[in-house]
């Protein structure tokens, strides 16, 4: 059990000071991880400034930002031995490290990379292990379930009022390739028209996608 | 902070590193399984993210369904020291992926520093196969994301129930499996074809009101196409976990034996979560073989007989085109070292509805909704018995068949969490099962439950409740 701990606690101390070197190498090589992680770049945008605030918007996943490795790990054995150990611990324990996980939780949340099926089994679980069962938990499972709905909808509300102007450009191609396919009489280099139809298509796509 | 601040904090610093990574060197790894990196690697692996090390070969860019690349001036998203985040990995047009819009497909990974192991999961979600049910009209079972791929579609909760499962999670507060702790690819699902098809359909608006519906039933490539952008960028798996419930769990199923051969993985396990592809010969009996009206529809509507049967069957010499149940058979002597599992609820109204709702006319038009789920629930039972009888003759693919849990029609076993899919009768959890196919050795276990009462007698599962409203 010590060589687990003595080893545990070797591995988050590399990894914490790798990553800070590594990180602060990376500050001074490329400004641009400095502009995405910056607190700045999750302000909103000017033209969502008028916009009521909501939960933070969390980044999105494609964006390269440095990632606090050391950080997420420690979470995830921070939770695990939580929900481990949460029927031993003292009721006041409990509340107080389940409080610590939520705020740390909220925060990587913000930060990205945490699918929602992970926070909501998470914030389920903090639930379980805090609230006796009955009518105070059933709210709180309540106003969470409301939470995750009404961001759900929000979010994709957002999404639906932008569309691709270059989607929207090639379903116009897509239908003009279709007819034209479809009206052949036909189908050169001997292939099939469905398999004809298929690469004509992905030429289309292939065309309009910066590649 | 002044950069000769900084300078001098890290010298200070880089002494206790180096300790910390000499002790690493003397203590054994608090867990290790085959895969695993030593601790001392790990270290390394965040400074250095290790590479490919089993990239697509010139022949695999070749021949039916190749092996094809992002363009080198791509840019897929990707990090490759983005590790415990879920990235979007975009795959280009040249690919041959697509959604079934004709949006850009994606999917997501989540790699970890520590271990070469990788769970690849497939995302279920229904099917479809007319303008109805692609073009998601309601009253009619459709298929998953008929708009595409958002980028942050893993940070959203609606509408996939597989994005809550054990399988997809590093913690779960109450359901704990090893690969929780490998490296994580999430496939999602927009094709509507289970992962399977290859074909453009344009299906026509029966009301004649819409114009036709143009979709991508390009399962098939796109499979290869997240198979060939793993190969080319992230290490070959030691141990690889390939998964999914429902179409998934179909997808993990049909893809299994080409995703096997080109990830090569030392070790390799298959767990079908309530996909199943039963016995249904071409022309035989519709009382024996109730699956014969889905499986000729879905041939036609998704080109399986043009292309993706024929490939299939090219790597399994078992695998008969005409009956597309003897993927099971065909599988396991193939791949005879792998561990193989199938699992479903007997009393699953999803599947099965989607199997034989809209082809029997007496289940269409049942009078009432008792007698319709009676109906189904009888075609499934004589499916759902042949596969089971199936499944114990074949000792390296496990077969288990719980009865009901009040959650998605008892649909997926997987889901939420491994509880309630209990075979009371043996005194067996669903974990058993898992833990046969993951761990285990000899037979993978096979076990099937007989009657339902002791299911339906629980008290009701709030979790579920809540869980089943959101989704």
């Amino acid at each position: 059990m010590r060589r687990r701990v003595f080893t545990v606690a070797a591995v988050m101390l590399s990894a914490a000071v790798l990553s800070w070197l590594l990180r602060s190498e990376e500050s001074s090589q490329d400004s641009r991880s400095v502009a995405v992680d910056s607190p700045a770049d999750t302000s909103p945008r000017p033209e969502t400034r008028s916009d009521p605030p909501a939960r933070a918007e969390p980044k999105n996943f494609a964006a390269r930002t440095p990632v606090d490795v050391d950080t997420r790990a420690q979470f995830n054995e921070q939770a695990s031995a939580f929900f481990a150990n949460a029927a031993q611990m003292t009721a006041e324990d409990r509340l107080h490290e389940a409080r610590q996980l939520e705020q740390e939780l909220t925060r990587l949340e913000q930060a990205g990379g945490l699918s929602a099926g992970e926070t909501l089994l998470m914030r389920v679980g903090l639930i379980r292990e805090t609230v006796p069962a009955g009518a105070q938990q059933d709210a709180q499972l309540q106003a969470l379930q409301e939470r995750y709905r009404a961001e759900t909808q929000r979010r994709v509300a957002t999404a639906q009022a932008r569309p691709d102007p270059q989607f929207g450009y090639y379903k116009v191609r897509e239908s003009e390739i279709v007819n034209e396919v479809m009206a052949m009489e036909t189908i050169p280099d001997g292939l099939s028209r469905d398999e004809y139809l298929r690469r004509r298509l992905q030429s289309a796509r292939e065309q309009l996608t910066p590649q | 902070m002044d950069r000769q601040v900084i300078t001098f904090i890290r010298s200070l610093f880089q002494p206790v590193a180096l300790l910390s990574v000499a002790a690493l060197l003397v203590a054994p790894p608090a867990q290790s399984e085959e895969g695993d990196y030593s601790a001392w690697q790990t270290v390394v692996n965040l400074v250095s993210p290790p590479g490919p090390d089993n990239r697509v070969t010139a022949a695999q860019r070749q021949g039916p369904y190749p092996l094809l690349a992002n363009p080198s001036s791509f840019d897929d998203g990707f990090s490759p020291g983005g590790y415990y985040q879920w990235q979007t990995v975009k795959l280009a047009p040249s690919t041959g992926a697509v959604c079934g819009n004709g949006s850009q497909y994606k999917f997501f990974v989540n790699r970890v520093p520590n271990t070469r192991n990788t769970i690849i999961y497939m995302e279920g979600g229904g099917a479809c196969w007319d303008y109805g049910s692609c073009s998601g009209q309601s009253g009619i079972r459709g298929a998953r994301n008929p708009n595409g791929i958002p980028d942050d579609y893993m940070s959203l909760l609606n509408p996939s129930t597989s994005l809550v499962s054990p399988f997809v999670v590093r913690v779960h507060p109450w359901t704990s499996v090893k690969t929780q702790n490998w490296n994580m690819v999430y496939v999602p699902y927009c094709t509507g074809d289970v992962y399977s098809g290859d074909k453009v359909a344009v299906y026509s608006d029966p009301s004649g009101q819409n114009a036709p519906l143009i979709w991508h039933h390009n399962g098939a490539r796109n499979t290869r196409a997240v198979v060939a952008w793993l190969k080319d960028h992230l290490p070959r798996p030691t141990q690889m976990l390939s998964t999914g419930c429902s179409a998934g769990g179909t997808g993990s199923f049909n893809s299994y034996a080409h995703v096997r051969r080109d990830m090569a993985p030392t070790r390799g396990f298959l767990i079908n979560d309530s996909g199943p592809t039963f016995d249904a010969p071409a022309g035989a009996d519709l009382a024996l073989y109730p699956s014969r009206l889905l499986h000729t529809q879905i041939r036609s509507a998704w080109g399986l007989d043009q292309g993706p049967l024929p490939y299939l069957a090219g790597e399994l010499p078992g695998f008969d085109g005409n009956d597309l149940g003897t993927l099971y058979g065909a599988l396991s002597a193939r791949r005879p070292g792998d561990r193989l599992g199938h699992t479903h609820f007997w009393q699953d109204l999803n599947y099965s509805a989607y199997s034989y709702e809209r082809f029997f006319p007496e289940i269409a038009n049942a009078p009432n909704q008792a007698t319709k789920e009676a109906l189904i629930h009888a075609k499934w039972a004589v499916d759902t018995a042949r596969l089971n009888q199936k499944l114990q003759a074949l000792p390296n693919f496990g077969g288990y068949f719980p009865q009901y849990r009040a959650l998605n029609e008892s649909h997926c076993t997987t889901i939420v969490d491994f509880n309630n899919g209990d075979i009371q009768e043996r005194s067996l959890q669903l974990s058993h099962f898992i833990n046969s196919v993951l761990n285990g050795q000899g037979a993978v276990l096979d076990a099937s439950e007989t009657s339902d009462a002791a299911d339906r007698a629980k008290p009701p599962n709030l979790i579920y409740q809540l869980i089943e409203s959101l989704l």
